[in-house]
C-alpha cells in the first residue's frame, strides 16, 4: 500500500464522480484544442491563398458573376469557366505599372477517369507564369510537353503516373504544394495539351463545357505591379482603359473571405473562452460541494497521520490527474475528428482550411493540455485549503 | 514512551454564545509505557478534547505536551503528523473508514503514510486478531457498525505504536466484542505501549491500571498510581 | 463486469463500422450506372464489418473467458487490416474533396482504430484476468 494507491482508489472508487469530472475536462480540452486548430487552419487557408495567387491584380471578364465564379474556383474548388478576348493580354501589357502578367485558360472536364465529378483544368503559359510553378512540390525538369500535366495536391495521381482525360493519357510530371483552397483539386496544363483535350472530348462526343479555342480566348490574367507603383492606381487604370474587363485587387477579393473568417475566428475564440470559463466554474462548484462529502474521509486520513500539506496535495493531485487524463482524451478525440475530416469541414464551411503541420499542432495540443490540466488544481484549490484545515477531532467525534 | 501533559487548558468559541467556553483548565496528566489509563466522566466534560490534545490532533490553548523530551506542539505540522503516525495509534469515536479503500487497505493506511508501504499480507495478522479475515477485500460500506469499529481499532495497531489513544472504542460493540477490544488494548500495553482509553464502558475498569475522572474540565484520579 | 462492458463496446463499434459504411459515411455513389473504384472499397469494409460484428456477438455470448480473449485477438487483427482497405488496398476516387476521401476513408480509419483499441483492451483484460485466476 502506498499513498499513490490511496489517491488512485479515491478516483476509481467513485466512478460516477470521476467520470463526470472527466467528461467536463474532455469537453473543455476538445473545445480549447479543436477551436484553436480550426481557427488557425482557417487563417492558414486564407494566408496560403493570398500567397499562392502571387498576383497583385487579377483581370476577368466584366460581368459581375465572373468574380463570384472565380471566388468559387479558388475557395471551394467548384469548377467554373469564363472567357475574354486574347488580345486583352497585350493591351494589359501596355498599361503603365504592369511588371509581369500571365494569362490562364479555364476548362471544366465533364467527366474524368473513374470520377463522376467535374475537374477544373487550368491552362497556363509556362513562359510568363509566376503563380503556378513556384508552388511545385515535386518539380519536373524542363518544360511541360504535350499531354503532360501538373496536378493539385488533393488529386491522388502521383508524379510519373498517368491520368486519362477524355481518353487522352496525360502524364503527371509535377505536383503542387497543399494550399487548402480550391486550387488543390485543379489540373494544370500547357495550351497545347488543353487544345488536345478539347479535340479529344469532341471526337468522343463528350460535351466539354467550352467550345472556345485557347488560341483565341483567355479566362483570366494575373498581374504583378512594378515596384513603386500603387496597385490601386494600376487597377483603376485597367478598369478605365480597357473595355469588357474588370480588374480586381487580389487582396480585396480575399478581404471578403477574410472578413467572414475573422467573424468565425472571433466566435471560435469566444466559444473557447466561454467553454473554459464555464467548465472551470462547474469544477469549482463540484469541488466545493464535495468538501462536505469528503470531510469524514479526510478526517480519517488526518487521524492516521496525513499532514495538512499532504491532505491538500491529495485534493490537488486528484483533480490534476483527472484533468490531465480528460485533456489527453479530449485532445485525442479532437485530433481524430479534425485532422482526418478536415476536407469535410472545409466543404461544409465553404472556406479554405489548411491544417497546421504536426509540430505546430503538437504545440497547440501541449498548450491545451497545460490549460486544462492547470484548471483542475485551480478549481480545487479552495476545496484543498478547506479540507486540509478540517477540525479532525470534532468530525471524528460528532461524525459530521 | 512517557507522555507528560502540563497545565493543559482549552477554550473555544461556540456559535450563539458570547465569549469563549472553557473546556479544560490547568490539567496535568502523565502516561507511561505498559499502563492502561482510563478516563471517564460525563458527556461534554472534556474527555475527548483532552485525548485529542494528548494525541497531537488538537492544539491546546495553553500548556505543553511532551512525548519523552519532545514538545509535540513545537513541531511543524509535517513533523508532528509523521511523529503521530510512527509512534501513536488513534481510535476515533465514530465509525471511520475511507470508503474507497478495502478493509485491508484501510488497515494498512498508516503504513502508507510513513512511506514504508507494507504489502497486502502485512495486515493478515490484524485481520485475524479482530475477526475481519473474511471481510479483507470488502468495502467499508458493506460492514456492520461493530465490524467498522474493529476495523478502526485494527488500523491503530498497524504501525506497532508506542502510544494508543482510544475514544470510546466499544461504543457500538456487544459485550463479547468489547472484551475482545479491551483485551487487545491490554495486550498492547503489556507489550510496552502507553494506552489511554476514554470510555463510559464499566468493562473498561477491569483492564485499566489508572482511572481518571473528568469533571467540568478538571481531572481527578480515582484508581491506581502512575 | 468490466469485460462485459468492453464486449458490448466492441459490438457497438463493429456495428457502427458496418452500418456506417453504407449509410452515414458511405463512399461516392453510383453514377450513370457506373460504380467508381471506391464502391469496391466500401463493399470490402461492409463485408469485414459484418464479420467483425459476428465475432463481437459471439464474444459477448460465449461464457468462456479464454475463448473471449481469442475472439478479441481476431477482432483486433481484422480491424487493424480494415484501416488499410480504403486508399491503400483498394483505390479511392482521385479527388480529396470527394465523399470517399473526405468522409468514408477517415471515418473507416477512426472507427476501425477505436475498435482495434477496444479489442486490444479486451485482450489485455483477458490476460490479466487469466493471470489472476492462476
Amino acid at each position: 500500500m502506498s499513498i499513490k494507491r490511496v489517491l488512485y482508489k479515491s478516483i476509481v472508487g467513485k466512478p460516477l464522480r470521476s467520470f463526470a469530472l472527466l467528461f467536463i475536462c474532455i469537453v473543455m480540452s476538445a473545445a480549447v484544442y479543436g477551436g484553436a486548430v480550426i481557427s488557425v487552419s482557417l487563417q492558414n487557408g486564407i494566408d496560403s491563398l493570398e500567397q499562392r495567387l502571387g498576383a497583385d491584380i487579377i483581370v476577368l471578364p466584366e460581368s459581375a458573376s465572373e468574380k463570384v465564379k472565380l471566388e468559387n474556383i479558388l475557395l471551394q474548388g467548384t469548377p467554373g469557366y469564363f472567357y475574354m478576348d486574347k488580345d486583352i493580354a497585350n493591351k494589359l501589357a501596355a498599361i503603365n505599372g504592369v511588371d509581369k502578367l500571365s494569362a490562364q485558360y479555364f476548362l471544366v472536364s465533364a467527366n474524368a477517369e473513374c470520377c463522376t465529378v467535374q475537374v477544373q483544368i487550368i491552362g497556363f503559359d509556362e513562359d510568363t507564369d509566376f503563380s503556378v510553378k513556384p508552388w511545385l512540390r515535386e518539380a519536373y525538369s524542363g518544360k511541360l510537353g504535350k499531354n503532360e500535366i501538373v496536378v493539385g495536391s488533393d488529386l491522388s495521381t502521383r508524379v510519373g503516373h498517368s491520368l486519362t482525360l477524355y481518353g487522352v493519357e496525360c502524364k503527371a510530371v509535377g505536383k503542387l504544394e497543399t494550399t487548402g483552397t480550391g486550387l488543390d483539386t485543379a489540373i494544370y496544363a500547357g495550351s497545347d495539351t488543353v487544345r488536345g483535350l478539347i479535340k479529344a472530348a469532341e471526337s468522343k462526343g463528350i460535351s466539354v463545357l467550352s467550345k472556345q479555342d485557347p488560341a483565341d480566348v483567355i479566362s483570366s490574367v494575373y498581374i504583378k505591379v512594378k515596384d513603386g507603383y500603387d496597385i490601386d492606381e494600376v487597377t483603376a487604370s485597367i478598369n478605365l482603359g480597357i473595355d469588357g474587363v474588370q480588374a480586381v485587387r487580389t487582396k480585396s477579393m480575399i478581404t471578403g473571405t477574410a472578413d467572414k473568417l475573422s467573424v468565425i475566428s472571433g466566435s471560435v475564440r469566444l466559444l473557447i473562452t466561454a467553454v473554459w470559463l464555464l467548465s472551470a466554474v462547474i469544477m469549482l462548484i463540484v469541488f466545493t460541494v464535495l468538501i462536505n462529502e469528503r470531510k469524514r474521509e479526510f478526517a480519517v486520513l488526518r487521524a492516521v497521520g496525513f499532514s495538512r500539506r499532504r491532505l491538500a496535495a491529495q485534493v490537488l493531485l486528484g483533480s490534476l490527474v483527472i484533468c490531465f487524463v480528460g485533456a489527453v482524451l479530449g485532445i485525442g478525440i479532437c485530433t481524430a475528428v479534425v485532422f482526418p475530416f478536415s476536407r469535410l469541414i472545409e466543404r461544409k464551411a465553404g472556406l479554405p482550411l489548411l491544417t497546421p503541420d504536426a509540430l505546430t499542432a503538437a504545440g497547440y495540443a501541449f498548450a491545451a493540455l497545460a490549460a486544462v490540466t492547470v484548471t483542475g488544481p485551480l478549481a480545487s484549490a479552495y476545496s484543498a485549503y478547506r479540507l486540509s484545515r478540517i477540525d479532525t477531532g470534532r468530525i471524528l467525534r460528532e461524525g459530521d | 514512551m512517557i507522555i507528560t501533559a502540563r497545565n493543559i487548558s482549552k477554550s473555544y468559541k461556540r456559535k450563539g454564545i458570547s465569549g469563549e467556553v472553557q473546556v479544560l483548565c490547568s490539567t496535568d496528566i502523565d502516561l507511561e509505557s505498559g499502563k492502561v489509563c482510563l478516563i471517564n466522566g460525563r458527556s461534554g466534560s472534556g474527555k475527548s478534547t483532552l485525548l485529542n490534545i494528548l494525541s497531537g490532533l488538537l492544539c491546546a490553548s495553553g500548556g505543553t505536551v511532551h512525548y519523552d523530551s519532545t514538545d509535540v506542539y513545537k513541531l511543524s505540522d509535517t513533523e508532528l503528523s509523521l511523529l503521530r503516525c510512527r509512534q501513536t495509534g488513534y481510535i476515533p469515536q465514530v465509525q471511520s473508514a475511507v470508503g474507497t479503500l478495502t478493509v485491508r487497505e484501510n488497515i494498512l493506511l498508516p503504513s502508507a503514510v510513513i512511506g514504508k508501504g507494507k504489502d497486502r499480507f502485512a495486515a493478515d495478522g490484524l485481520l485475524e486478531r479482530f475477526g475481519l479475515t473474511e471481510l479483507a477485500d470488502a468495502r467499508p460500506g458493506s460492514l456492520s457498525g461493530g465490524e467498522l469499529r474493529r476495523l478502526s481499532i485494527a488500523r491503530a495497531f498497524v504501525n506497532s505504536p508506542q502510544a494508543i489513544f482510544a475514544d470510546e472504542p466499544t461504543n457500538d460493540l456487544d459485550d463479547e466484542n468489547s472484551r475482545l477490544v479491551f483485551e487487545q488494548l491490554r495486550k498492547a500495553a503489556d507489550g510496552g505501549a502507553a494506552v489511554v482509553i476514554v470510555s463510559h464502558d464499566r468493562l473498561a475498569q477491569e483492564y485499566a491500571d489508572v482511572v481518571y475522572c473528568m469533571q467540568q474540565g478538571s481531572l481527578s484520579r480515582e484508581k491506581g498510581r502512575i | 463486469m468490466k469485460r462485459t462492458i468492453i464486449g458490448i463496446a466492441e459490438g457497438v463499434a463493429a456495428l457502427v463500422l458496418t452500418i456506417g459504411a453504407f449509410t452515414f459515411f458511405k463512399a461516392c455513389g453510383e453514377h450513370d450506372g457506373k460504380f467508381m473504384a471506391c464502391h469496391w472499397a466500401q463493399n470490402a469494409v461492409i463485408l469485414a464489418g459484418i464479420v467483425l460484428t459476428a465475432l463481437a456477438l459471439v464474444r459477448i455470448v460465449f461464457p468462456d473467458e479464454k475463448i473471449k480473449t481469442g475472439l478479441s485477438i481476431g477482432v483486433f487483427a481484422l480491424s487493424v487490416s480494415v484501416i488499410f482497405i480504403p486508399g491503400t488496398v483498394i483505390n479511392l476516387c482521385m479527388m480529396e474533396s470527394m465523399a470517399c476521401r473526405s468522409t468514408f476513408k477517415p471515418a473507416v480509419i477512426v472507427v476501425s482504430a477505436v475498435l482495434a483499441a477496444i479489442a486490444l483492451a479486451d485482450v489485455i483484460a483477458g490476460f490479466v484476468k487469466a493471470k489472476k485466476t492462476q
